[in-house]
């Protein structure tokens, strides 16, 4: 074993960065295999790549960055499967009419009004619409109002233009304002 | 003139980019007279209010604590060590 991997004790890894490594794939991936596979990797690679540690560096962290990359590299890889335009037509088409219009269904229903559910409420309606969302449309409107991302940064990790994430952020409104006034007037909470 | 799917998405990028001067202009020129895209702009404004005043709360759940199971643990440390020879 090399002098330099030996100090970075890599048979401790697992065991003393494993749980917040982990917790954060989950968070991006929210799937159990692909953490685990993004963990691999990243533990791996990074017994690859020893002369890339710096030098007064932690361990932590820069497993960290490595994983970060994993992960982003696994949500491209996700975003071409579910393109920008793969639709999603079923909802615009209920609320809009041909000619681009509001539709009779869409002027006759109940309005939302946001402002009238309580906040555990919303939040679990809220968290079961991002749901059944399409995956790009989630990650998207999740990264601009909840986590607060800037665009630029949004847009690398979706890997779309500037003009796509506002045509996911239109998609992703359009159909949470419909997906959040369908369960609160059926009395969904 | 714009029709109202395509006013949804002005409304929308209003709140994402500076919409230019041109745009705004038609943008209210066309809710004064529209109820239904009124209440689209009132319903995205309220819920980008919601979301974040509900931040916490869904940053939270957002990452649960999902500890690292005992069986993926194994495999990992495996792993390293084989890696390691």
């Amino acid at each position: 074993m090399h002098e330099p991997l030996l100090k970075l004790d890599p048979n401790n890894w697992v065991s003393e960065h494993g749980e917040t490594l982990y917790a954060f794939a989950m968070s991006r991936l929210k799937n159990a295999d692909a953490a685990e596979d993004a963990l691999q990797e990243t533990l791996l690679g990074a017994l690859k790549s020893v002369q890339t540690f710096p030098p007064q560096g932690e361990v932590g962290p820069w497993l960290m960055g490595i994983l970060k990359n994993k992960v982003v590299d696994r949500q491209r890889r996700l975003a071409r499967l579910d393109t920008v335009t793969s639709d999603d037509n079923s909802v615009l088409d209920q609320l809009f009419d041909q000619n681009g219009h509001w539709s009779k269904a869409a002027r006759y229903a109940d309005p939302l009004q946001l402002d009238s559910l309580e906040q555990a409420e919303f939040t679990g309606i809220l968290q079961r619409c991002l749901k059944k969302l399409p995956a790009k449309q989630a990650a998207a409107f999740i990264g601009r109002e909840i986590n607060e991302q800037n665009s630029e940064n949004l847009c690398k990790e979706l890997d779309v233009s500037s003009t796509n994430l506002w045509v996911l952020m239109h998609r992703a409104r359009l159909r949470l304002a419909e997906c959040i006034r369908a369960r609160w007037a059926m009395g969904d909470a | 003139m714009l029709n109202c799917k395509d006013m949804t998405k002005l409304i929308s990028d209003s709140l994402e980019r500076k919409i230019s001067l041109r745009q705004r202009m038609e943008l209210w020129m066309h809710i004064m007279m529209c109820g239904m895209c009124r209440r689209f702009r009132t319903n995205i404004i309220a819920l980008r209010r919601r979301v974040r005043g509900a931040r916490s709360l869904l940053k939270e759940s957002e990452i649960p604590n999902t500890p690292l199971p005992p069986a993926t643990k194994t495999r990992l440390e495996e792993a390293v060590k084989r890696q390691l020879g």
